[in-house]
C-alpha cells in the first residue's frame, strides 16, 4: 500500500511540474499576434453548412476577387456540387468565361507576367489562403483597410501593413481612416483611473479605423456580414471536406467509445482470473 | 481460449495462492498449519481437491486468529481478507455465470470491432477511384463531322480509348442487310444497347456510327475495311472491321461475326448530336 | 484435411511454436500499469503509418512542380484521400507522442537494466531511426516550413568542419532543395527507411521475448515458478494482454480520430500553417519551428552559440540515451524503491525535456534563451549524474513477488 502511495505522489508531481511548466513558460511567450498593428485577429467561426452564406460567398469571390486571385487547386464542379448550386445557374452567372467545363481547375484568367508588371508582384492564389493565415485573420484583414495617401493604390492595411492590393471592396464599405479617440486609462489594478472629483481619466489614443458615415454603399453591419460570407467561403475552398471530415468524425468517436466500453468490460472479466 | 486452459489458470490461481502461503507463513503458523500438506497440496490436478486444501488452510487461518497469535503479521492477515474474496470468486455458480459472461462479451467485442473494419477499409477502397482530375480528363470530346467524306472512318480518343466515327455512304447502310445472316447478334440483343431501335447506323444520326474501338474479345483495336472485296479472312467480305489480334469481323456498325473469338458487338458509347457537332461522353436528355 | 494441411505446413514452418513461443504461452507480468501499454500501441501507429503511406505514395508526384499540388489533389480530388493524408500526418505526432512515453516509462521503471541492455538499443535505434523518417517525410510536401525545415537540418551538416559544405551539397544533389532532392527523400522515406524500422522493430520484440517483459515493481518474476516451470506471477500473453490492449487501442483510437477529424493540423503543430504555402526559395517565413517531436533538440541546437558545438550537443542529447544502461547503478530497477534523488532527478530532466520542446516552437527570446541554456544543463545533468546519485542513495527493498 505504501508502495503504490509513493508511485502515486510520484506522477502527481510530474503533472504539477508540467501544468506549472506550461503556464509559467506561455507568461514570458508574448509576442507579436498575426494580425499584427490590428491588435488581436477578431473572431470568425465558420458556418460550413449554412449554404446560403457560401453561395453568397462563392458569388462575392468570383464577382469581385477571382480577376485577379485564381483558386487553382479547386474544380468548378466541385464548389458547384457542394455548394448546391444547380450547375446552369453556376454556368451562367458565376462562371464568366464561357470556355471552361466543369472539371477544370479554376486558375484564373490573369496573364501571371503581366499582372507581376502592374502590381508588382502577381497577385497570389487564394486557395489555401484561409488554412495558412487562418480564416480569422482572413475576416479581419479584408475589413482592415484604410485611406492612406503615401501608398500606391491609396489604401493601407492594419493587418497587413504595406499591402500591395488595392481595396477593391471600398465601394461597398466606404471610405475608412484611422481615427484617435479618447479612452480610459487603465490601473495596474484593472480599474479605470479617476481624478480627484471622480471623473474617469482619459488618454487619446490611436490606429483606430472608423468608417466615414454613410460614404459607402453598405451599412457596417452590412459589410461585416459580406466579408463573413466571403470568409466563410475561403475557409470552404482551403478544405471542401471539411464538413465532411467533422461530420464522419462524430461517428468514428461514437464507435470507438463503444468499442472502449465492450473491451474493458471485457478484460476486467478476464482480469479476475488472476487478481 | 477453451475450458480447459480455463480450468488450469483457475487451478494454478488456487496452488499460486497456496505457494504465496508457504513463502510468507512464518515458522509458527506453517507449524500449525502444517508444512507437509501445503507441500502436498501443491502437486494437486483436480480442481475441487485444490480448493478444498485451500478450505483447510483458511480453516486454520481462523483458528490462528482466534488464538490470537502474537506474531502473526498484518501481511498475513489482509492476504488472509483478500483469501476470501477468491473463494467467492472461485464458487462454481459463480464460475458459470463468468463463462456465460465472457461468451457474450467476446461476441459483442468482436462484432462492434468486426463491424467497423469495412469502415476503416473504405477509405483505401475508395481512394482507388478515378479522382476529380481522372474524371476532368475523362470527361467529353466535342467535334464537327460535317467535314467528314462519305465512307470515310476516322478515331477520336476518349478517355484515352479510340473511338471510331464513320459516316456510311447510303450504299453502305442498303447493303447492310446482306451480312446478317452471318452475324452473331443482328439486333444487339445480348448487350445492353443504348440507343436501340432509332437507326440502322446504332446512333443517334441516320448517317453516322458511333463506335467504341475496342475489340469486345480481349481490348485490341480492330482496323476499318470498307471495301466490298474479297479479304483473306472472307471471300464475301462486305466491309467492315478486323481485328488483327485474334480475326474478330464486325459489319460497318460494329457488329460482330459468328464463329469468331469476340463474343459480342462493339459498343457504342454516350453521345448526342447538336447540328453536325458530335460529342462524345455525355448524354442530353432532351434529344 | 484441414488438419493435415495445417500438419503438412507446421512440419516445414514453426507455427505452433512460434505462436505457443511468442503469444500463447509467453508469460508476461500479471501486474503491470497503464505505462506498459505504450508498446502496443506503437505497433499499432507503425501499421497505420504503413498502411496510409502506401496509399499515399500512389497519388503523390516526387518531383519540385508537382510536389505541392500533388498533395492539395490528394486533398480535393482524390476520394478520400484527406482521411488518408490525416491519417499519416497525425499518425506521425502521435507516434513520436506514444514513443515518448513509452521510453519515459523505461526511464521511469528501469527498463533498461540487465539483462534488458540490447532491448533499450534496439529501441534507443528505433527512436534514432523514425527521427530521419519524420524528418524526410516532412520534407515531401514541399511547403514552405518543409522547404526551409530542411534547409536548416542540411545546413547542420555544413558545421562538420573540412567536409560540411560540400556534405551539404551531396545530400541535397543539388544547390537548393529541388525535386532532386525531393525524389531522394522520397526513396529513402517510403522504402529505405521503413525496412530498417521494420527489422528493428523485430529484434527489439525478439530480444524483449528473450528476456522477458519488466513490471512497475521491478521485481524479477522468475524466481518464483510453479512445478511446470511457469513463473507463478506470470500469465499468459494470449489472452491476457492482448485483451488487456484493446481498452488501450480503443482509448487511443479516439484520441486518434478526435485529433484527425477535428483538430488535423493540432494547433498548427502537427501540420505547421507555413506549410499551406509552396516552398519559395527566396522568401523565408517569417518564423521557422520545427515540428513539435524535434523540438527538444532544436532548443539545444540553439542554445550553444557556436553552429559545430550546437549540432554536438544536439546529436549527445540523443546518443546519450544509448549510454543509460551503463549509467544507472542503482540496486533496484523501479523508481518506486529507488530514493530521492533519482526521483527528483526525473522530475527536473521531464521537466526541462517539455520546457525545451515548448521553447523550441516559439521566436528565440532573452529570457528563453537563458531557460533554455539552463534545461540544457538539467537535461544532460540527469544522465551525466546519474552513476553518482544511483550508487550513492538509499533504495528501499523490492519485494519479492508481485
Amino acid at each position: 500500500m505504501n508502495i503504490k502511495l509513493v508511485g502515486r505522489i510520484n506522477l502527481l508531481t510530474l503533472l504539477i511540474a508540467i501544468v506549472s511548466l506550461f503556464i509559467a513558460s506561455s507568461l514570458f511567450s508574448a509576442e507579436g499576434g498575426p494580425c499584427k498593428d490590428y491588435g488581436p485577429c477578431d473572431e470568425f467561426q465558420p458556418e460550413l453548412n449554412n449554404l446560403e452564406s457560401l453561395q453568397r460567398g462563392a458569388s462575392i469571390y468570383l464577382n469581385y476577387c477571382y480577376g485577379c486571385h485564381s483558386l487553382q487547386y479547386s474544380r468548378w464542379g466541385r464548389v458547384a456540387n457542394d455548394l448546391e448550386i444547380p450547375e446552369d445557374i453556376f454556368i451562367e452567372n458565376l462562371v464568366l468565361d464561357t470556355g471552361v467545363k466543369m472539371g477544370d481547375l479554376m486558375v484564373g484568367s490573369m496573364d501571371k507576367e503581366l499582372s507581376k508588371e502592374w502590381f508588382g508582384v502577381a497577385p497570389p492564389d487564394l486557395t489555401l489562403v484561409a488554412r495558412k493565415r487562418t480564416p480569422e485573420w482572413v475576416y479581419t484583414y479584408l475589413r482592415a483597410f484604410y485611406e492612406d495617401s503615401s501608398k500606391t493604390y491609396g489604401v493601407n492595411n492594419l493587418v497587413y501593413p504595406g499591402a500591395a492590393m488595392p481595396n477593391v471592396l471600398a465601394e461597398l464599405q466606404g471610405r475608412q481612416r484611422l481615427t484617435c479617440k479618447d479612452i480610459p486609462i487603465f490601473a495596474a489594478n484593472g480599474g479605470e483611473k479617476r481624478d480627484e472629483s471622480g471623473n474617469t481619466l482619459t488618454e487619446e489614443k490611436c490606429g483606430y479605423l472608423k468608417v466615414d458615415a454613410n460614404s459607402g454603399s453598405l451599412s457596417v453591419d452590412e459589410f461585416d456580414s459580406f466579408i463573413f460570407d466571403l470568409t466563410n467561403f475561403l475557409t470552404y475552398v482551403g478544405e471542401p471536406s471539411r464538413a465532411d471530415r467533422e461530420r464522419i468524425g462524430t461517428y468514428t468517436i461514437f464507435f470507438f467509445i463503444i468499442f472502449t466500453v465492450l473491451s474493458s468490460l471485457l478484460y476486467r472479466e478476464f482480469q479476475k482470473d488472476y487478481h | 481460449m477453451n475450458d480447459s486452459t480455463e480450468k488450469y489458470l483457475t487451478l494454478r490461481g488456487a496452488n499460486n495462492d497456496i505457494y504465496f502461503f508457504q513463502k510468507r507463513v512464518n515458522d509458527t503458523i506453517a507449524e500449525v498449519i502444517g508444512t507437509n500438506f501445503i507441500k502436498k497440496s501443491l502437486k494437486t490436478k483436480i480442481l475441487s481437491e485444490a480448493l478444498a486444501k485451500r478450505d483447510e488452510i483458511l480453516d486454520a487461518l481462523a483458528n490462528i486468529e482466534k488464538l490470537k497469535l502474537t506474531n502473526i503479521s498484518d501481511e498475513v492477515l489482509n492476504l488472509f481478507k483478500d483469501e476470501d474474496l477468491s473463494t467467492e470468486k472461485l464458487d462454481q455458480a459463480s464460475y458459470e455465470r463468468s463463462l456465460q459472461r465472457r461468451k457474450v462479451l467476446i461476441g459483442l467485442t468482436s462484432a462492434v470491432g468486426i463491424a467497423g473494419l469495412p469502415f476503416a477499409a473504405t477509405p483505401f477502397i475508395a481512394a482507388w477511384n478515378p479522382s476529380a482530375k481522372a474524371k476532368a480528363l475523362g470527361s467529353s470530346v466535342k467535334l464537327d463531322v460535317s467535314k467528314m467524306q462519305y465512307g470515310q472512318q476516322i478515331q477520336v480518343a476518349w478517355r484515352k480509348q479510340p473511338i471510331f466515327i464513320i459516316r456510311h455512304t447510303s450504299e453502305a447502310l442498303d447493303q447492310l442487310d446482306k451480312s446478317v445472316p452471318k452475324l452473331a447478334d443482328p439486333e444487339s440483343l445480348s448487350i445492353d444497347e443504348p440507343y436501340r431501335g432509332r437507326f440502322v447506323t446504332r446512333s443517334l444520326n441516320s448517317e453516322y456510327s458511333v463506335l467504341s474501338g475496342i475489340c469486345t474479345h480481349l481490348g485490341c483495336s480492330p482496323k476499318y475495311h470498307p471495301e466490298v472485296e474479297p479479304k483473306p479472312w472472307d471471300s464475301s467480305w462486305n466491309g467492315g472491321f478486323f481485328c488483327p489480334c485474334h480475326g474478330s469481323m464486325f459489319d460497318l456498325v460494329g457488329r460482330v461475326y459468328k464463329g469468331v473469338p469476340a463474343p459480342s458487338n462493339l459498343t457504342v458509347p454516350p453521345h448526342f448530336f447538336e447540328g453536325s457537332i458530335l460529342t462524345i461522353g455525355e448524354e442530353r436528355s432532351n434529344v | 484435411m484441414i488438419a493435415k494441411m495445417f500438419n503438412w505446413v507446421n512440419d516445414r514452418l514453426p507455427i505452433v511454436n512460434t505462436f505457443e513461443r511468442h503469444l500463447s504461452k509467453h508469460p508476461v507480468p500479471k501486474k503491470v500499469n497503464f505505462w506498459y501499454l505504450f508498446g502496443a500501441l506503437a505497433t499499432i501507429v507503425l501499421i497505420i503509418q504503413i498502411l496510409s503511406g502506401i496509399w499515399l505514395m500512389m497519388p503523390y508526384s516526387n518531383t519540385e512542380e508537382g510536389a505541392f499540388a500533388s498533395i492539395e489533389y490528394i486533398m480535393r480530388d482524390v476520394d478520400y484521400g484527406w482521411v488518408i493524408r490525416y491519417m499519416h500526418t497525425t499518425g506521425a505526432s502521435l507516434f513520436f507522442a506514444i514513443v515518448y512515453l513509452h521510453m519515459f516509462r523505461g526511464l521511469l521503471y528501469g527498463s533498461y537494466q540487465k539483462p534488458k541492455e540490447l532491448v533499450w538499443l534496439f529501441g534507443c535505434t528505433i527512436y534514432l531511426v523514425m527521427m530521419a523518417e519524420g524528418f524526410l517525410g516532412y520534407v515531401l510536401p514541399y511547403g514552405q516550413m518543409s522547404y526551409w525545415g530542411a534547409q536548416v537540418i542540411i545546413s547542420l551538416f555544413g558545421a562538420i568542419p573540412y567536409i560540411g559544405e560540400s556534405l551539404e551539397v551531396w545530400i541535397r544533389g543539388d544547390y537548393y532543395i529541388s525535386g532532386i532532392t525531393i525524389s531522394r527523400f522520397f526513396a529513402l522515406h517510403v522504402v529505405a527507411l521503413p525496412l530498417i524500422l521494420i527489422a528493428l522493430v523485430f529484434l527489439h520484440l525478439v530480444s524483449l521475448h528473450e528476456v522477458g517483459a519488466g513490471n512497475p515493481e521491478g521485481v524479477d518474476i522468475e524466481k518464483f515458478r510453479d512445478e511446470d516451470g511457469v513463473p507463478i506471477d506470470s500469465v499468459p500473453f494470449f489472452p491476457y494482454k492482448v485483451l488487456s490492449a484493446l481498452p488501450a487501442m480503443g482509448i487511443f483510437g479516439l484520441v486518434f480520430c478526435v485529433i484527425m477529424f477535428f483538430f488535423p493540423e493540432g494547433g498548427g503543430y502537427f501540420i505547421e500553417l507555413a506549410n499551406f504555402e509552396e516552398a519559395n526559395p527566396l522568401v523565408t517565413p517569417e518564423h521557422i519551428a520545427p515540428v513539435w517531436y524535434y523540438s527538444p533538440f532544436y532548443t539545444m541546437l540553439r542554445a550553444v552559440p557556436d553552429p559545430l558545438g550546437g549540432l554536438i550537443v544536439m546529436a549527445a542529447g540523443v546518443a546519450i540515451f544509448f549510454v543509460v544502461p551503463w549509467l544507472d547503478r542503482s540496486n533496484v530497477a523501479s523508481i518506486r524503491y529507488k530514493g530521492v534523488y533519482s526521483k527528483l532527478a526525473i522530475t527536473l530532466f521531464v521537466a526541462s525535456f517539455i520546457t525545451l520542446g515548448y521553447l523550441g516552437t516559439v521566436p528565440v527570446t532573452e529570457i528563453g534563451r537563458i531557460m533554455s541554456v539552463i534545461c540544457t544543463f538539467l537535461y544532460f545533468a540527469f544522465f551525466l549524474l546519474m552513476p553518482i546519485y544511483t550508487s550513492f542513495e538509499k533504495t528501499s527493498k523490492v519485494p519479492d513477488r508481485l
